[in-house]
């Protein structure tokens, strides 16, 4: 059964997979867009950057973060000169590694998206006197919400079920750094597997409901837009 | 209210070239083929195409200037667009469509259940684009444009996909709008018959440039005659209606031609000639759009007595066209008006046609067809 070490990993990686969906939405949507309607050769290049995540090892990416972190660095000795802590092993430190990794899982299906839609809405909204941003949140967002949905749930899944990143930035400190996958690989070396399955039951149970849920909000949304769209 | 545009939009395989000065009374129809640049040119105008290089001048105001780095972006111009294809939101239903115009036009002087009204979209009011037909989709797009309240609305084929039916409705419609707002209105389509229907003056357009601009009939009867071999060429006409014989199931129509004063050539005398048609459901005293065609006329060179046709006129041979067929088209000029005349060519040689001879156009009262 769980300890209180548990219920603390999974309040850290519940905190930790909130504040990344959020973010990710934040700036994976106007990225999402701008990829969407940009056509020069800088896309192919700015694409391949987005995707990086989804072919590289998790450790070669927080390998290089931890790098870019450390205090003896320009970025690392700037931010602990800004905030006087440092970035590797820290909370904020997995927060952007999880940001990076999980960036191509909200950005990708938001980017697919607004090239579906198209710009003939958009144009309607432009002649009837709406604004870029009025024609984003009044018509656009509406449209694509299913879409939205599914880019939050993959981002948060995605940052629930993170370990190389943050073991390689983060480390296993309590209720700063050590998430779920984490102190199921602790238990698993520490040949604990009641606890450990205890763990990895739990991550799996919560995975299949959270993507079922997702498909099921798609399919619903989906048949209540095809309904208004064709009758 | 006129329209100045001077523009220059090239893609490969394809340049639109438009200098021209538009003056925007009443409806104006762009008429061409597919691919000659009229949706290319609205877009320009609608501020919805930025490639275009040139000026576009509106009522004086300088809607785009290349040279000058000015572009009014589209949502500024204050100009509507009623696409072919609707572009309704589909994540609202018709009366929240509506709403979307008129909560973006402030202060705004139109009211929404008088368009709705207008455009005879009541019962249709909770529904969304999907349970709509091509004819509603296309009058709820006409009343969400209306209620952006613009200077200029720009229709892009909007009847292309509509079946005679909602086409004949949203014609009415169209009028209606057009009298009760005195809306300026550029009408694209590749029809004749719609621009006949609803224009008063026409442009042309071919391989994107404008080949022709003037009074509709003018320009359409000019087309007609233009068509080699064309059977169907018709003669374009608005006539008044004076009289219903409902007895006789019969329309008595007014066409209004001016004659030439001999004695004083600036003065122009208007000669009224009786023309009749099959019964039309038309007001006293409205104008009728309607149309011959030229095989449907025939010419005699006396003046026709004791016939059944009950409708001639006296004209002059204006232009003979003799086709490589058995076939040959006449203009046969009445006062002013010209009518296309399709006979054969064993006619003209049996009645020995020349040009300048006077004749007599004649045809029954169905040959009038109005929409």
């Amino acid at each position: 059964m769980a300890n209180y070490n548990e219920w603390l990993a999974l309040a850290t990686t519940l905190k930790l997979a909130t504040i990344t969906t959020i973010i990710l939405l934040i700036i994976g949507t106007p990225l999402a867009w701008y990829l969407s309607k940009i056509k020069s050769r800088f896309k192919v290049i700015l694409e391949a950057i987005v995707a990086l995540p989804l072919v590289l090892p998790p450790t070669v990416l927080g390998f290089y973060l931890l790098i870019l972190f450390s205090p003896t660095n320009p970025t690392g000795k700037f931010f602990k000169d800004l905030t006087g802590t440092s970035l590797a092993f820290s909370f904020t430190g997995i927060l952007i590694g999880s940001v990076i990794y999980s960036l191509p899982f909200v950005v990708q299906p938001l980017q697919k998206t607004f090239e579906q839609l198209g710009d003939n809405l958009s144009e309607a909204g432009a002649m009837l006197g709406a604004g870029p941003i009025d024609r984003f949140f009044h018509i656009v967002v509406p449209m694509t919400k299913a879409s939205f949905i599914t880019a939050a749930s993959l981002g948060f899944a995605h940052t629930v079920g993170e370990f190389g990143v943050i073991l390689m930035i983060g480390g296993n400190i309590p209720g700063e750094t050590r998430v779920l996958s984490i102190a199921l690989f602790d238990h698993v070396e520490a040949l604990n597997y009641s606890t450990a399955h205890w763990l990895a039951g739990s991550l799996m149970i919560g995975s299949v409901v959270l993507l079922a849920l997702i498909y099921l909000l798609n399919f619903r949304s989906e048949k209540a837009v095809n309904i208004r769209a064709n009758g | 209210m006129n329209l100045a545009l001077d523009i220059k939009l090239t893609y490969p395989g394809f340049q639109l070239s438009c200098q021209q000065t538009i003056n925007l009374a009443g409806i104006t129809g762009i008429l061409g083929h597919s691919g000659s640049g009229k949706t290319s040119l609205l877009r320009v105008i609608a501020g919805l195409n930025k490639d275009a290089i040139g000026t576009v001048v509106f009522k004086n105001q300088t809607l785009q200037n290349s040279s000058a780095k000015q572009f009014i972006k589209a949502e500024q111009r204050n100009i509507g667009f009623v696409f072919q294809d609707a572009r309704l939101f589909p994540h609202l239903n018709v009366l929240e469509n509506l709403h979307f115009a008129s909560k973006r036009c402030q202060p705004n002087s139109l009211n929404v259940e008088e368009v709705i009204k207008l455009t005879k979209i009541e019962p249709l009011l909770s529904r969304h684009a999907g349970q709509l037909s091509a004819g509603e989709k296309q009058r709820v797009a006409l009343a969400r444009a209306i209620l952006s309240e613009p200077k200029l609305l720009l229709l892009d084929e909007p009847l292309s996909a509509l079946d005679n039916k909602a086409r004949a409705e949203m014609v009415v419609i169209l009028r209606e709008i057009h009298q009760r707002l005195q809306l300026a209105m550029i009408y694209v389509s590749h029809s004749v018959i719609e621009i006949q229907q609803l224009a008063e003056q026409v442009i042309v357009m071919e391989k994107g440039e404008i080949i022709q601009q003037g009074h509709v009939h003018q320009v359409i009867n000019q087309l007609h005659s233009s068509l080699a071999n064309n059977l169907n060429s018709q003669t374009s006409l608005t006539l008044t209606v004076k009289q219903h014989l409902v007895n006789y199931g019969l329309t008595q129509l007014e066409l209004a031609t001016s004659e030439k004063n001999n004695k004083d050539i600036a003065a122009n005398n208007t000669v009224k000639s009786k023309l009749y048609c099959n019964l039309v459901n038309h007001k006293i005293n409205s104008q009728l759009r309607c149309y011959i065609l030229s095989s449907d006329i025939s010419i005699t060179t006396t003046m026709p007595k004791d016939t059944s046709v009950i409708n001639h006129l006296a004209g002059e041979v204006k232009d003979i066209n003799r086709f490589s067929g058995d076939s040959a088209q006449l203009i046969i000029c009445v006062k002013e008006q010209n009518f296309i005349v399709t006979i054969s060519r064993y006619s003209v040689e049996k009645l020995s046609l020349v040009l300048g001879q006077n004749v007599f156009i004649q045809f029954k009262a169905n040959a009038i067809r109005s929409y």
